[in-house]
């Protein structure tokens, strides 16, 4: 449970005023040497047992009394499943649709298995749900910019153009789109947002490295108005124990050049696996042209390399 | 070395001196030797006519009333009330509910110095008083006597008396009863904390054997009312080791209720034995509350 003035808490022993009061009264008791006994014994006997069901409650009353004071000044959060309901909720899906989700398991590849647990997940949406799905690619893009409230008919439609997407040739920076969903406004009817990200556990599209990134991101989750949790669902077990030689960017240092022009380009290359690579080609491309082909060493895990590519012709539009 | 009771140590001289013009009579005939102010059983030659009846041979010729033989022709005797002596015996409970006081002195304290009031004014009317105290038995007991020195025994025990322990009232009631033979006045100094049955038979006992009976009913303010406040231990004034601990806040309605309970029934005992019942709080001042009931009391035999 969440308070929204949590300071007030603190008043919380006072509850335990009443029943040490009602101890000490019991200890600090009068002596009464007393005649009429008999009267007394016949009124306590009617009495004695609603007596200590009456003080009990009276106990419990004043207890009480004190609890709700606290609590009304500490103002807490109760969800809306304790009153018989379910919270109105803002999901936003995150899709990675780097290129690594085209990895194969067995006869589907990591974005269909994507594709089949986002489309599970929007069918459990609840009718108080509303949805967003944003794509990680190279940056954040939406695919439904607007929220869409839930309905059988919304969903639907929404199948259709999940079912539609496929993986980019580039990376996902899925903790830029975490950042993006974090950022929206809160919806006012909506009391929780959650937000899903489907990963394959590529590093890369986390950058960890990035510590200031990640406590803005944090932050930002800690300031919304309404409460925000992050929910990363992986498509695989466990990282694969093998080598992941990756393109992580490719630079040119002209960003201009003229008809027939030298062109330089360089790509960085990377074993982001946990074993060492064997020596491999990388093959230079645009659309179906092959531009040549370069050797790549032997890289241990997490090692580096550049590879250069010095083209004479302009590259088609 | 026994030490001699003085008057003040058992009652105040003020509530003395306010009954100094009272008296305390019998409603009922009395058994009695020496000529007093209260009627006899025995029909004498006394002051107080009360009727005629005809003339038997062997009547003295004395006690012919002329004055009606002039009108009539016939002879008739005049009769009168023999008047004598009353013999009061005060009945002291000495039951350790009677040590019950808060505010104002003891009920036993306010009991024994009614006890005191009532046979200094019974001995200054020539008439004969004696002191029964009760306890777990009949405690003690100074039997009867008309001579105004008989005072000093009764305060001598009155004195040295003290509430304790559990009592019968009505069994020792019977056993005084046994006791006495001529039938009297007992006036009876209690709050009655026993069995309403018992009491009743035992107030029918002495009621049976002639005796006139007074109940001055003593409760203290606090066992009438029951005003305390937050939670109290109340110890047994009888028994030992025996208490209660309560709110009395909580148990004041039906505690009031059997008090009241009881008061009627102790009222329609009474009303029923032919006993005078007349409650005395402990709050009240003991010379006007004694002085007013005798004079009410007084008034009232005198009408009838």
């Amino acid at each position: 449970m969440n308070f929204l003035s949590p300071a007030f808490l603190i008043g919380l022993p006072l509850v335990a005023v009443p029943l040490v009061i009602h101890l000490l009264s019991r200890r600090q008791q009068k002596r009464i040497s007393w005649g009429a006994m008999r009267f007394l014994k016949e009124a306590v006997t009617r009495k004695r047992r609603l007596w200590r069901l009456t003080d009990l409650l009276l106990l419990l009353l004043r207890t009480a009394v004190f609890l709700f004071f606290i609590f009304s000044l500490a103002r807490p959060l109760l969800p809306a499943t304790w009153l018989g309901g379910s919270t109105p909720r803002e999901i936003i899906l995150v899709l990675d649709q780097s290129m690594s989700m085209s990895r194969k398991l067995g006869n589907t590849s990591l974005f269909d298995v994507q594709i089949e647990k986002a489309n599970a997940l929007l069918d459990k949406l609840t009718g108080r749900d509303s949805v967003r799905i944003l794509l990680a690619g190279e940056t954040p893009e939406w695919l439904t910019p607007d929220a869409i409230q839930v309905s059988p008919s919304a969903i639907r439609k929404l199948h259709a153009q999940v079912d539609s997407l496929k993986p980019t040739e580039g990376a996902g920076d899925l903790i830029a789109c975490v950042r993006e969903a974090a950022d929206l406004e809160a919806p006012k009817d909506k009391s929780a947002r959650v937000i899903v990200v489907f990963s394959d556990r590529q590093r890369f599209g986390w950058r960890i490295d990035e510590r200031p990134l990640w406590t803005a991101v944090q932050t930002r989750l800690k300031q919304t108005p309404i409460p925000s949790t992050v929910h990363v669902q992986f498509l695989t077990e466990k990282e694969a124990d093998t080598s992941n030689v990756c393109v992580n960017r490719i630079e040119v240092l002209r960003p201009f050049a003229a008809v027939n022009q030298e062109v330089n380009f360089t790509a960085h290359i990377q074993n982001r696996g946990s074993t060492p690579s064997a020596a491999t080609l990388l093959a230079w491309r645009s659309g179906d042209q092959s531009l040549g082909v370069a050797n790549i060493p032997e890289l241990g895990p997490g090692a580096s390399t550049t590879v250069s590519l010095a083209h004479g012709n302009s590259l088609p539009p | 070395m026994t030490t001699f009771a003085r008057v003040s140590d058992v009652v105040d001289a003020k509530d003395l001196a306010r009954l100094e013009d009272l008296e305390l009579l019998a409603s009922r005939v009395v058994d009695g030797l020496l000529a007093g102010k209260h009627r006899s059983q025995l029909k004498g030659g006394s002051a107080e006519f009360t009727e005629h009846r005809g003339y038997v041979p062997g009547d003295e010729i004395r006690l012919i009333d002329w004055k009606v033989f002039g009108k009539s022709d016939r002879y008739f005797i005049k009769q009168y009330i023999e008047q004598t002596c009353l013999q009061v015996i005060v009945v002291l409970d000495g039951s350790g509910s009677m040590a019950f006081g808060l505010d104002d002195q003891t009920k036993f304290h306010y009991a024994r110095a009614l006890a005191a009031c009532l046979t200094r004014l019974v001995l200054r009317q020539s008439d004969s008083a004696g002191l029964a105290v009760l306890g777990t038995t009949l405690r003690s007991y100074v039997p009867p006597r008309a001579n105004p020195n008989h005072f000093q025994a009764i305060l001598q025990l009155l004195s040295e008396a003290r509430p304790s322990g559990e009592t019968s009232l009505a069994q020792n009631l019977t056993e005084l009863a046994r006791r006495i033979k001529r039938r009297g006045l007992i006036v009876l100094l209690s709050d009655c904390f026993d069995d309403l049955d018992a009491l009743r038979q035992a107030l029918h006992f002495l009621r049976a054997r002639g005796h006139e009976i007074i109940l001055l009913h003593t409760m203290a303010r606090e066992e009438l009312s029951f005003d305390f406040g937050g939670w109290s231990r109340f110890d047994c004034l009888e028994v030992d080791g025996t208490y209660l601990t309560l709110d009395p806040g909580l148990v004041r309605k039906d505690y009031l209720e059997s008090v009241q309970l009881f008061l009627s029934g102790l009222k329609h005992i009474c009303g029923e034995t032919g006993c005078d019942y007349h409650p005395l709080p402990t709050d009240q001042p003991i010379g006007d509350a004694l002085a007013w009931y005798l004079q009410r009391r007084s008034a009232r035999l005198k009408q009838a």
